[in-house]
């Protein structure tokens, strides 16, 4: 079990995320701005961040650079998931330091499995 | 309401689009499984009143279109459009927001009517799964 910080605004996404997640045993802290879940990834250390790319208060790219530009956050997994599938969109976000990126809509077998991996089971 | 069939042929048409995005219902069915149907009223509920609000800001948004404000609404409608499997709709909504980013889009007094339309076909679709 992990415990997985949910970044996102969209009421539909973080359902479909609850439903997939808890059913496999995650444990998560849902926030729906980026300033907020900045500040419930220093506070709470979640495992691993799903983040969307349109967050109000703080962008989804501004957050992903503010976690990798802090020394005691930088190791945090982070995957993004984004309606948009351009390439140079996804080139960008890897540079920036998103681990993996999900374009909706995403099969959720994948994302549990890019979970297990980013997360070993004994952390 | 106009009906979504009653627009001319275009370049990615939306009626090219199947009204259902069943690659997206598949990976519902894997999540759900037995709870797919409970699952989707839920999604649906969510939906309908997410929809009723970004539409509404976007009644307001047309009022004095700028297409960046726009387009970034139309792109949120979109992500709760896709959300819920409605294949049609969202592509409709994406070459929207293409045209909007592109500055090409012109159909500003007929965009809420189309999509109203597109996600009506929609979600009456989706009635015949659930």
């Amino acid at each position: 079990m992990s415990k997985i910080l949910i970044a996102d605004d969209d009421p539909l996404m973080i359902r479909l995320l609850e439903f997939n997640l808890k059913r496999h045993g995650h444990q998560l802290i849902i926030c729906r701005e980026g300033l907020g879940a900045e500040h419930l990834i220093r506070v709470e250390r979640p495992d691993i961040a799903i983040i969307d790319l349109m967050l109000p208060g703080k962008s989804g790219e501004e957050l992903i650079e503010t976690i990798r530009g802090d020394e005691d956050l930088a190791g945090l997994p982070i995957i993004v998931v984004t309606g948009r599938g351009e390439d140079q969109l996804h080139n960008q976000l890897t540079q920036a330091g998103a681990n993996r990126i999900f374009t909706k809509p995403f099969a959720p077998s994948l994302l549990l499995s890019a979970i297990s991996e980013l997360v070993p089971p004994n952390e | 309401m106009s009906s979504p069939g009653s627009q001319p042929a275009e370049k990615n048409d939306p009626q090219s689009f199947p009204v259902l995005d069943h690659q997206f219902l598949s990976f519902w069915k894997e999540a759900a499984g037995e709870d797919l149907g409970a699952f989707l009223e839920e999604l649906k509920s969510l939906f309908k009143v997410e929809y009723q609000e970004r539409r509404e800001e976007l009644i307001a948004a047309l009022e004095s279109p700028e297409d960046e404000v726009l387009s970034a609404l139309v792109h949120r409608i979109c992500g709760s459009i896709g959300n819920v499997a409605l294949g049609r709709a969202a592509a409709y909504c994406r070459s929207v927001e293409l045209g909007l980013r592109a500055g090409t889009f012109t159909e500003y007094d007929s965009l809420v009517s189309r999509m109203d339309a597109y996600v009506s076909e929609g979600l009456e679709e989706l009635e015949t799964i659930s």
